[in-house]
C-alpha cells in the first residue's frame, strides 16, 4: 500500500469533483477508458475522486461527455513540489551541496571502537594505530586493514590476535591479548626439592618441621638468609634423599615502622579555582568553545571526552571538557596531641595488619614521637614472634 | 426454460462454468473486492448498486466508498450491513 502511495506521489495526482444528474456514468466511462481513479467518494449528485495528472485531459473529456460539471480541487505529488520550488535555486544548490558532502564524508572513517582486553591501554593502542594511518578521519581508500593488522601484531607483543572490521564509516577493532604462561609451571625443574631459609634476623623460639632436616635449634640466633632446614638428607648408608621442606620455624624478631605526618602537604585547590576548557571536534577539526589560557605545569588536569550519538549511532563529533586544578601547598599544622593521636591510629592499623596478614604475634612495642620542622615522626619498635621460614627451591637437574 | 439452460452452462465434466460469472471476496463486513462488474448504477455513501449483466448486486451500509476501480473490478470499503441480489 505504501509502495502504491509512493508511486502515485512520484507521478503526481489531483483531486476533482464531478457533479451532475448521473455521476455514476462518469465512473463507468472512466473505467471503460482505462482511466485509473481512486479515493472515490460519493455524496448525493457529486463524486469526488483522485487521478493521475497525466489523465486530466481524458477526465475532462469524459465529464463533458456524460453531461457532468467538472471541478478540479488540488494537485499533489512531486511534480507539484518541483514546480513550486523551481525558482528557488538556493534550495537546489543546498541539496546538491548536501549530497556531495555526504558522498565525500562517507569515504572517511569517523568512528573507531576498540574492544580492549585487560592489560592493554586503549590510548596507547589508538596512538599506535594512528602511526600506521588508521585513525578517526582517515580516508578509507588509504587504510590497509590487513597490513595494519599484521604490523600491529609485530609491534605490540601483548596482542595475540587483532581484527579490523570496517562497516560504512564505522570501524571496530577486536583484540585478543596473549595469555602469559606461568614460568614456574613451564619449568622442568622438579619443585619437590627445597630448603628453608630465614627471612629475617632473630632468635629461634620453636622449630616444627613436617619434612626436611633441621639446621637450627630453639634458642639459637639466626641471620637473614641463613639456612634453617635442608631438603637434602644424607643417610648413614651413603644414600642421599631429596625432600620438599615443609614446616614452621618461629623466631623473635625486631621490626621498626616509621609514621610521618607533614606540617605542610601538597593538595589540590578546590574546584571553584579550576579552569575549564571546552572544545568540540567536528570531523577532525577542533573548535574551542571557551577562550581560557592553560595554567602552568604545576596544574593537574582532568579531561572528559564524550562522543555524540544520534539515534544510538555514533556521530564523528566529540565534546571535550578539560579541567585544570592548580596544585599548591596547603598549610596543615596540627598540634602535637592531634598529630600523636593520628599517628598512633596509623600504628595501630599497621599492628593489626601485621597480626592478620603476616600471622605475627606482637610481644612488645615501643613508640617514640619526635617533632621536626617538616612534621611529626612516630617510630614504633616491635618485638614480635613470627614464622621466618622461606622456601627456596633447589635445581638438581645437573646433579648439583 | 431455454434461458435457464443457457445460464447453467455445464462443462463436459458436469461442473458449472464460472469463467463469466461474478466473484466477490468479502473481508468481514468492511471490504468487498467485486469482480465481473458491467457498471455502477448507483453510488452514494449508504448504497452502491453494481450491474453484472444478469442481475444487480446492491450493497447497503454506512460510509461506503469505492477505493479503486477498473473496467471489471471494484474495491468497496465501508461498514456493509447487507448484500442484496436484484434479479
Amino acid at each position: 500500500m505504501i509502495a502504491v502511495f509512493i508511486l502515485r506521489w512520484i507521478g503526481g495526482y489531483f483531486d476533482f469533483t464531478v457533479s451532475g444528474r448521473f455521476p455514476e456514468r462518469f465512473l463507468n466511462l472512466a473505467a471503460k477508458n482505462g482511466v485509473n481513479i481512486f479515493k472515490i467518494k460519493g455524496s448525493g449528485d457529486s463524486i469526488s475522486a483522485c487521478a493521475k495528472i497525466s489523465e486530466r485531459k481524458t477526465i475532462i473529456r469524459l465529464a463533458e461527455k456524460c453531461g457532468c460539471s467538472y471541478c478540479e480541487n488540488r494537485e499533489h505529488g512531486m511534480p507539484v513540489l518541483c514546480r513550486q520550488y523551481r525558482q528557488r535555486l538556493g534550495l537546489l544548490a543546498g541539496l546538491a551541496a548536501g549530497s556531495i558532502f555526504c558522498v565525500i564524508m562517507s569515504g572517511y572513517i569517523w568512528n573507531i571502537s576498540i574492544n580492549c582486553p585487560e592489560g592493554i591501554n586503549e590510548y596507547e593502542l589508538r596512538s599506535e594505530l594512528r602511526e600506521l594511518g588508521f585513525y578517526e578521519g582517515a580516508r578509507y581508500e588509504y587504510v590497509k586493514t590487513s597490513e595494519t593488522e599484521h604490523e600491529m601484531l609485530i609491534r605490540d607483543g601483548r596482542i595475540s590476535w587483532l581484527s579490523i572490521n570496517v562497516s560504512g564509516t564505522n570501524a571496530a577493532v577486536e583484540i585478543s591479548s596473549k595469555t602469559e604462561i606461568d614460568s614456574d609451571n613451564s619449568r622442568e625443574v622438579p619443585k619437590a626439592v627445597s630448603n628453608l631459609v630465614s627471612s629475617a634476623d632473630g632468635k629461634i623460639t620453636k622449630v616444627s618441621l613436617r619434612s626436611g632436616t633441621p639446621a637450627v635449634k630453639a634458642g639459637e640466633g639466626i641471620a637473614k638468609g641463613q639456612m634453617l632446614a635442608s631438603g637434602i638428607t644424607e643417610l648413614s648408608n651413603g644414600e642421599t634423599v631429596f625432600s620438599d621442606c615443609e614446616g614452621e620455624i618461629l623466631a623473635e624478631t625486631a621490626e621498626t615502622a616509621v609514621f610521618f605526618l607533614p606540617k605542610e602537604r601538597p593538595s589540590v585547590i578546590l574546584p571553584e579555582a579550576a579552569v575549564c576548557k571546552r572544545s568540540v571536534a567536528v570531523f577532525g577539526l577542533n573548535i574551542p568553545l571557551s577562550l581560557v589560557t592553560e595554567p602552568g605545569s604545576a596544574a593537574v588536569s582532568f579531561s572528559d571526552k564524550r562522543k555524540l550519538t544520534l539515534f544510538s549511532a555514533p556521530v564523528p563529533v566529540f565534546y571535550t571538557e578539560e579541567r585544570f586544578y592548580e596544585q599548591g601547598n596547603e598549610a596543615a599544622v596540627p598540634d602535637r596531641e592531634t598529630a600523636e593521636a593520628l599517628l598512633k591510629k596509623r600504628a595501630a592499623l599497621y599492628g593489626a595488619f601485621l597480626e592478620q596478614e603476616r600471622f605475627t604475634r606482637i610481644l612488645e612495642k615501643k613508640e617514640t614521637l619526635t617533632e621536626t620542622d617538616e612534621g611529626y615522626r612516630l617510630e614504633v619498635r616491635y618485638r614480635c614472634e613470627r614464622n621466618i621460614a622461606e622456601k627456596v627451591y633447589i635445581d638438581i637437574r645437573d646433579g648439583s | 426454460m431455454r434461458k435457464d439452460k443457457k445460464d447453467n452452462k455445464k462443462s463436459p465434466y458436469g461442473l458449472i462454468d464460472t469463467s463469466s460469472s461474478v466473484r466477490m471476496s468479502i473481508c468481514s463486513n468492511r471490504e468487498v473486492i467485486f469482480e465481473g462488474s458491467r457498471g455502477i448504477l448507483e453510488y452514494c455513501d449508504s448504497s452502491i448498486k453494481i450491474n453484472t449483466g444478469k442481475y444487480i448486486v446492491a450493497f447497503t451500509g454506512r460510509g461506503l466508498h469505492i477505493k479503486t476501480m477498473t473496467e471489471y473490478d471494484i474495491c468497496i470499503r465501508g461498514f456493509i450491513t447487507s448484500i442484496e441480489y436484484i434479479l
